[in-house]
């Protein structure tokens, strides 16, 4: 019984960490998306807002 | 009817063949949004853009779509992959313009056509809902995975895509980037967190995943920031051992006019449709045979040279050659379920009516020690008609091959190859090349 535990406590310790990412890459992909909306929006918005800036620059010259 | 093997994941119609046609099935459930697809005007823009393949309406729930040669991925150069990739970037905006968004984003449903890369799965669109897009994922590993390992480490990991059908996974993906590439805030993103994400809410069913709402305008900017990275993507190696081949041969000017004569006039004799080029290199015999009005394929084993010749064809709008990569001693072997997913290199050769072989038979035979037989016998299984040039060993590309090599070639002489393709083919011409120990054939297929 005491060796049985062992052996399990032995296995999760050293064992490589298993990757579920091919049973279910779904749940990940989307969960970042959630992340990149608010990444992306804040990224077009500072493109719009850059290349204001530099056509401003043009203008001006 | 004959379906067609890859054809089998997408509930919403298929592919198949009838007398020899290539035709698609809408099935019932995805009438309406092909409906859709087509009255929205969507289906007009991408044609006027030239972003998919036209088709021929049969019946309403059949369309014959435009045939054409079909590549893979693994088969294109840096530069096709990343128009590939922009390509499928812009059809997703322009979709969601109409309230519609692409199902799938795998470089297998763009196809090179007239030049240009084209989204060749008409029914891969659905009605756009405010949720994560379902085919990120996908875009990650077939697009981003592929292109970023070609530009932070060689062309030449394009290769993966061959034994992963599915994509290359984002963890093996992280693994072989350098730490440079995590500087790229949009690798960062979309490669390193993304596979750290997978990994962290994989078979977690605690997760709504219901009450992620991603707006259109919130997924149109995602689709910008993802143009931009795939835009960032550069490959800067100009020149490769094959890159510059024609100007450090030895031809003169006479030897070489005298070829390129030849080529043309048993071009002219075959009058062929569709040629295939092998060694193609920088194109310029696959040029004649364009100008005497074949569509040509050409192949070659560098990148580089391929990336060359592509960019060409889009600078001088050449519709009718596509270049692409190949390793003519170990070519596109059959991929996928039952190895039939993806097609070999010789079912694809289906409808190639000539092949030329030019400034290559010593690399197969002297290089990969591959005897006459073996390439006469491939041969005569690509096509009815063959041009190949015989390279003697005095000439000093060969003396090159041999000078690192013991000279165990005692059956490499004119007299044999003309002997054991002989077996295969008959000799309808042969014009020895002026000063120079090469001479070009005209061989066809014996029945």
């Amino acid at each position: 019984m005491y060796k049985k535990i062992l052996f399990c406590v032995f296995t999760l310790l050293f064992s490589a960490k298993l990757s579920w990412g091919y049973l279910d890459p779904s749940s990940g992909s989307m969960m970042l998306q959630a992340v990149l909306a608010v990444v992306a929006s804040v990224y077009v918005v500072i493109k719009i807002f850059w290349s204001k800036i530099k056509s401003w620059f043009v203008w001006k010259k | 009817m004959e379906k067609i093997a890859s054809s089998f994941r997408d509930p919403s119609g298929f592919v198949f063949r009838e007398n020899g046609i290539l035709y698609r099935k809408i099935n019932a459930c995805y009438k309406r949004t092909f409906n859709l697809m087509i009255q929205s005007g969507l289906y007009q823009e991408l044609l006027d853009n030239n972003l998919i393949i036209p088709h021929k309406v049969i019946s309403d729930d059949i369309i014959q779509p435009t045939e054409i040669f079909i590549s893979y991925p693994y088969e294109w150069s840096f530069e096709q992959y990343k128009d590939a990739a922009l390509a499928t970037l812009h059809i997703q905006q322009i979709a969601l313009k109409y309230d519609m968004t692409l199902k799938d984003a795998t470089p297998y449903n763009i196809q090179f056509y007239k030049g240009h890369p084209v989204l060749i799965d008409t029914l891969s669109f659905e009605i756009f809902k405010e949720k994560p897009w379902i085919a990120y994922n996908q875009f990650c590993k077939m697009f981003l995975a592929p292109l970023s390992l070609m530009t932070y480490k060689d062309q030449r990991l394009s290769c993966l895509m061959k034994d992963f059908i599915d994509g290359i996974p984002l963890d093996l993906c992280a693994k072989l980037l350098p730490l440079k590439s995590r500087l790229n805030i949009g690798l960062l993103l979309n490669i390193f967190s993304h596979s750290k994400s997978q990994q962290k809410y994989a078979d977690n069913r605690n997760i709504n995943l219901k009450q992620i709402v991603i707006t259109k305008k919130q997924l149109d900017n995602i689709i910008t920031s993802l143009i931009d990275l795939v835009n960032s993507f550069k490959v800067t190696k100009e020149n490769t051992e094959w890159g510059d081949y024609y100007s450090n041969t030895n031809y003169t000017n006479e030897s070489f006019e005298m070829k390129l004569n030849t080529v043309k006039d048993y071009i002219k004799r075959i009058k062929p449709v569709k040629v295939w080029d092998l060694g193609g290199n920088t194109n310029v015999f696959s040029n004649i045979a364009i100008k005497e009005g074949a569509e040509v394929v050409s192949f070659d084993i560098d990148y580089m040279a391929v990336a060359k010749s592509y960019k060409k064809t889009k600078q001088e709008h050449i519709e009718q050659l596509l270049p692409l990569v190949l390793d003519l001693t170990n070519p596109s072997p059959g991929i996928g379920w039952a190895n039939e997913e993806r097609e070999t290199l010789i079912s694809r050769a289906k409808q190639v009516d000539c092949v030329m072989c030019l400034a290559l038979i010593h690399h197969l035979a002297i290089s990969n020690n591959l005897p006459f037989g073996h390439i006469a016998k491939y041969f005569a299984q690509l096509s009815n008609n063959l041009i190949i040039e015989f390279v003697d060993k005095q000439d000093s590309q060969v003396q090159k091959l041999l000078f690192s090599r013991e000279d165990i070639f005692n059956q490499y002489t004119q007299q044999n190859f003309e002997k054991v393709f002989s077996d295969y083919f008959e000799i309808k011409d042969k014009q020895s090349i002026k000063y120079s120990y090469r001479t070009l054939y005209l061989m066809s297929v014996k029945k």
